[in-house]
């Protein structure tokens, strides 16, 4: 999978490219608005990671540009800026996710692959986590490739939870998820179905498991491998 | 000069000028007709009257006409009065003020606009600040990411990471003085603390605590801005989360009556330290805190500017619990 990383500042766009490239990505990197949009003519690249100051310009103009001709590919902007402000202005310019500076790389590779993950995109078929894979094309979950049963529901839930891998999905989300308009939702039915789903990834050795945060929601936790 | 007659003296000329005029027309008809009538061997009439009623329409004319030009210099008092900081582009309203009165209005108005420059001067500073600073930290975290693993490269980090912590944590200081709060609308507490508790949860959880929300379904809307008020949860979760034990959670409430409060099992806040708690940098003597004691003074900051008031009381059975209270619309 090739990323696109669009970052004046040599040192970041160094160790941005180094994080991304140990967890397993091809990294090409440009310095400026004009380069990054002769980049993306030339390469369909799977995702790019986007600094919002520039020499030649804005970031977002990069993000504008790539929008108008059509392109899909998963946006996640770095910034230093941190109003609310810049951050609706880039989402509605298209970007996907924010990342604030100074920022962890384990946090920017997390957020990267969370985009990828996303239905249609080039991790979104597969899902990991810990030994699990979840194959949402072909609607099987495997521990260690041996088959996990799951009802359609539990399947979809930890669908949702791992797409989102390592951020809370709120409850009333996946209660949107699951159940139509209308549908009568009894209000254990989330936590029933997460409590199927709990024990069986431990039963199974899943190296994962799901935390609840109570009036909130749930999240996806992967446990230390032992 | 149109410029003149519109200036308090000119008009005071031009009104009393025909007042006069006026009085002398009448004052000559008056000596036309008693020539008249004497001569026709009417008896004569004196018009003494008319000099009282002379001097009333003089101090009448006089009194309108520096009335009428004061009053657009009240009303530009009040607007003067009701001119807050960072109230960007507030300016005097000069209507029919008199030309005397207009360079002070000018004056005002340009002085108006060089604070509103330094304003956005400081603004673009923080702004700038924020990128100056946290380029250099990024790399500087990521550098020691890369480093292999050890203890003193664990404590670098350590040490990076409450760097960060301290430059985010001075940069929203500076933006609160700057500006104070730009945003204000009807925010859910609710949704806040739901946004801000399933942001943290997971950095919450590898830190060995938990957090749970308590709120209603339903909104509870309190006038705010939502940025400032996210900021101020996150350092009281913040807070919490480095007082409670390892084991323990720290919950956060929201109340239908505008009450949002975080609540942990920690070491609480004894009595005598209570007052200073909320001030800038001040930290309890003893203690290796993790923070840099500005979290507590920005959320000191956003409650004042929210009308809310803030305290600090004892959680049943230990630990500290922090309550806002908001006004209801």
């Amino acid at each position: 999978m090739r990323f696109l990383v669009v970052e004046d500042e040599p040192r970041i766009a160094e160790l941005v490219a180094g994080a991304l490239r140990k967890a397993g990505f091809v990294v090409d990197v440009q310095q400026s608005v004009e380069d990054a949009c002769h980049a993306l003519d030339l390469f369909p690249y799977d995702a790019m990671v986007l600094d919002l100051g520039l020499p030649d310009g804005e970031g977002l103009d990069v993000l504008r540009a790539t929008r108008v001709k059509g392109h899909r590919l998963p946006v996640l902007v770095l910034t230093a800026r941190d109003t609310l402000e810049d951050r609706v202005g880039g989402l509605d310019a298209g970007a996907d996710d924010y990342l604030v500076k100074p920022f962890a790389s384990e946090e920017l590779v997390a957020r990267a692959k969370a985009l990828l993950r996303r239905p249609g995109l080039a991790l979104g078929i597969v899902l990991q986590a810990g030994r699990l894979a979840l194959d949402t094309l072909g609607r099987e979950a495997l521990v260690d490739g041996r088959p996990l049963m799951l009802g359609r529901q539990e399947l979809a839930l930890l669908e949702h939870l791992m797409r989102r891998h390592g951020r809370v999905v709120p409850k009333a989300v996946l209660e949107d998820k699951l159940y139509g308009e209308g549908d009568e939702i009894a209000s254990n039915a989330i936590p029933v179905h997460i409590h199927h789903l709990r024990r069986k990834l431990a039963e199974a050795g899943a190296g994962c498991g799901i935390q609840t945060v109570r009036g909130i929601g749930y999240f996806l936790t992967e446990e230390a491998q032992a | 000069m149109a410029h003149w007659r519109h200036s308090l003296e000119g008009k005071l000329i031009l009104r009393l000028a025909g007042i006069h005029a006026l009085a002398l027309a009448i004052g000559f008809l008056a000596l036309a007709q008693r020539h008249y009538l004497l001569r026709h061997g009417v008896s004569d009439t004196i018009v003494v009257w008319a000099f009282p009623l002379f001097a009333f329409a003089v101090l009448g004319v006089v009194i309108y006409t520096v009335r009428a030009s004061l009053r657009p210099l009240i009303a530009a008092s009040r607007q003067a009065a009701a001119i807050v900081p960072g109230a960007a582009g507030a300016r005097l309203e000069p209507g029919r003020a008199p030309a005397e009165i207009m360079p002070f209005i000018h004056a005002v108005n340009e002085a108006l606009e060089r604070l509103d420059q330094a304003f956005q001067a400081q603004r673009r500073f923080t702004a700038d600040a924020a990128h100056e600073l946290r380029t250099p930290l990024a790399i500087l975290t990521a550098g020691i990411e890369a480093l292999p693993p050890g203890e003193a490269v664990t404590k670098l980090g350590e040490d990076a990471a409450r760097m960060s912590r301290l430059v985010i944590q001075l940069l929203r200081v500076a933006r609160l003085d700057s500006q104070p709060l730009p945003q204000m609308q009807a925010v859910d507490l609710a949704q806040i603390a739901a946004e801000v508790g399933g942001h943290m949860a997971p950095w919450i959880y590898q830190q060995g605590r938990e957090v749970v929300l308590e709120a209603p379904d339903r909104p509870v809307l309190v006038h705010g801005d939502e940025e400032a008020l996210s900021g101020a949860l996150r350092n009281l979760i913040e807070n919490a989360v480095f007082h409670a034990p390892v084991g323990t959670e720290v919950l956060v409430t929201v109340l239908p009556e505008g009450r949002l409060s975080v609540i942990d099992h920690g070491a609480g806040v004894p009595p005598e330290h209570r007052a200073q708690l909320f001030e800038r940098f001040w930290r309890a003597h003893g203690m290796r805190r993790q923070g840099a004691g500005l979290g507590l003074s920005i959320v000191a900051a956003v409650a004042q500017a929210h009308g809310a008031s803030i305290m600090v009381e004892d959680t049943p059975g230990g630990g500290a619990t922090f309550t806002m209270d908001f006004p209801m619309r």
